[in-house]
Parts: C-alpha cells; sequence; structure tokens
C-alpha cells in the first residue's frame, strides 16, 4: 500500500509543479498577466477573455482542484494524523484554495482587485499542497 | 472514522456546491432556461445566427461528462455508504435515479441532434433534477456528519 501511495503523491507533486507552468503560459501566473488575460488590452490589440472561455476554464479548474485536494487530503490524513499541528495545513489548503477558486470569477465579473487576493490564495494553497505531499512522502518513507 | 476525514468531506462539498454553481452559470449562459433556447443552441438559429452543433462538436463536451458525473457521483455516493442513510430503501432508488439521469442529462443532446424535440425539454429537466439530487446528497452527508458526532460520518 505505502507503495501505491508513493506513487500517487509523486503524479500529485508533479501536478502542483506542472500547474504553476500552465497557468504561467496559459492565463498567466502573475497578477499583472492574469488581468491582461481577463479584461485584455485595446493599445496591445489583445482581446479580453470571453464569458464562455472564462466559464470554461473555471468549471474545470474547480473539478480538478477538488479531486487532486480529496485525494491528497486522503493521503495526508492517513499518514501525518499522529502529528501535531496537521489540521493547520490541511485547513490552510482548503480554505485558500476555495478562497482563490471564489476570486477568480470576481476578478472578471467585478473588479481586477480581487486578481491580487487570487494570486496570494493561489501561491498560499499550493505551497500548503506541495508541503502536505512533501509531509506524506516523508511519513512513508520514515 | 476519522474527525479529519469529516472535515476533508465538508470541505469536498464546498467545491461541489462551487461546481454546480460554475455548472449553473455555464447552462444559463450556453443555452439558457427554456426548451426553446435549449433547442436552438443544438439545433442553430437564423434570426441569432448560431450554427448547429455537430456530432464531434458535441462529442468535445460529452466525452470528459461521462467520466467526471460519474466519478462525482460515485465519490458522493460512496459517503452516504457510510452514513445511516445506507439502511433505508430510499438509498438504492437514490443511487438508480441519481446516475439514471446523469445518463439522460448527458445523451440528451444526441437525440435533439436527431431532431427530437421533446428532448429539449428532458435535457432540462434532467439537468433540474440532476441538480436537486447533488443538493440531496450534500444535505444526507452534512446532515450526517453533524448529527452523528462520534460515530462513522
Amino acid at each position: 500500500m505505502s507503495t501505491i501511495l508513493k506513487g500517487l503523491l509523486f503524479f500529485i507533486f508533479s501536478y502542483l509543479i506542472a500547474d504553476f507552468f500552465v497557468k504561467y503560459f496559459t492565463i498567466g501566473l502573475l497578477p499583472d498577466t492574469l488581468i491582461l488575460s481577463l479584461y485584455g488590452n485595446e493599445e496591445e490589440y489583445i482581446d479580453p477573455m470571453s464569458v464562455s472561455s472564462f466559464l470554461e476554464f473555471w468549471h474545470v479548474e474547480i473539478f480538478f482542484i477538488m479531486m487532486i485536494l480529496l485525494t491528497l487530503s486522503a493521503i495526508y490524513i492517513r499518514t501525518v494524523s499522529n502529528v501535531k499541528n496537521y489540521k493547520f495545513a490541511l485547513n490552510l489548503v482548503m480554505i485558500s484554495s476555495l478562497i482563490s477558486l471564489v476570486t477568480l470569477p470576481l476578478a472578471f465579473y467585478i473588479s481586477s482587485h480581487f486578481v491580487y487576493i487570487y494570486f496570494i490564495t493561489y501561491i498560499l494553497w499550493h505551497l500548503g499542497a506541495l508541503q502536505m505531499t512533501l509531509r506524506s512522502l516523508w511519513k512513508l518513507y520514515a | 472514522m476519522h474527525n479529519s476525514y469529516k472535515l476533508a468531506i465538508i470541505y469536498f462539498i464546498f467545491f461541489s456546491l462551487l461546481l454546480l454553481i460554475s455548472a449553473f452559470m455555464l447552462f444559463e449562459y450556453k443555452l439558457g432556461f427554456d426548451a426553446k433556447s435549449i433547442s436552438h443552441y443544438y439545433l442553430g438559429n437564423e434570426l441569432t445566427y448560431t450554427q448547429p452543433k455537430t456530432i464531434s462538436g458535441l462529442l468535445k463536451v460529452v466525452y470528459p461528462h461521462i467520466f467526471s458525473i460519474g466519478l462525482l457521483g460515485m465519490v458522493l455516493l460512496h459517503f452516504i455508504y457510510f452514513t445511516s442513510f445506507r439502511r433505508t430503501k430510499m438509498f438504492k432508488y437514490l443511487i438508480v435515479g441519481a446516475y439514471t439521469t446523469f445518463f439522460v442529462e448527458i445523451v440528451s443532446p444526441f437525440f435533439l441532434l436527431l431532431d427530437i424535440k421533446v428532448f429539449a425539454t428532458i435535457k432540462l429537466i434532467s439537468f433540474i433534477l440532476m441538480f436537486i439530487l447533488f443538493i440531496s446528497m450534500f444535505w444526507i452527508i452534512l446532515h450526517s456528519i453533524v448529527t452523528q458526532k462520534n460515530q462513522q460520518v
């Protein structure tokens, strides 16, 4: 069982790292590039993201994040639950990922200021999830 | 069951709720909540210059949903399996009803492309029913977590 979990954790770790690159090359990772993708720029002849494309992107994003985090949290609880303060990382990752998913449509529909909250929570949940993955791997190898 | 699993399940339900909201918004934006606009979306409309959907275009949307809706249904139903609801007769009806509704919701556009207009209404009804079923599942799970504190889920 341990080897199966190690393999899955390796793939979750790879997915989280790859996600940084995917975002960087698609809608943008940093707030400035993200704002450019969402709202476009008339001077640079960049079209804003269409409502349809945005909703499809958001929909897929929610599904992948929820499945990744459900799987990761199940392994994390199984392996690290005897360690003090393990719930902190779990709550941090879940809450920050939920906020990042909620702020994305708020940024698209209401105000570009939400992009900054999205960026902070996006980085936060990724780092938290990477830490959870490494901590679980550490426990499995110990 | 470990208390933290309950925490993870509660978060999962919040994510699922967000997924339903995004699905609702997509449906409202692309298809609309009446049989006529659903029919226009799939069969095209000269007045709004909407092209009819092709089989390959439809498959691009349907294909990922076949697996993902089935998976989401399985995850939620397997959470319910750990609750006292499992012992009721309703649980079997919920499983059969849920998977049947998901299937009808997914395949109905293909029949609409065959110009069987009634499937626009069937698509709409199955979509609403799918929402009701998902929300019922959330409620059963959350209710069980809140009321059965030190038991299984």
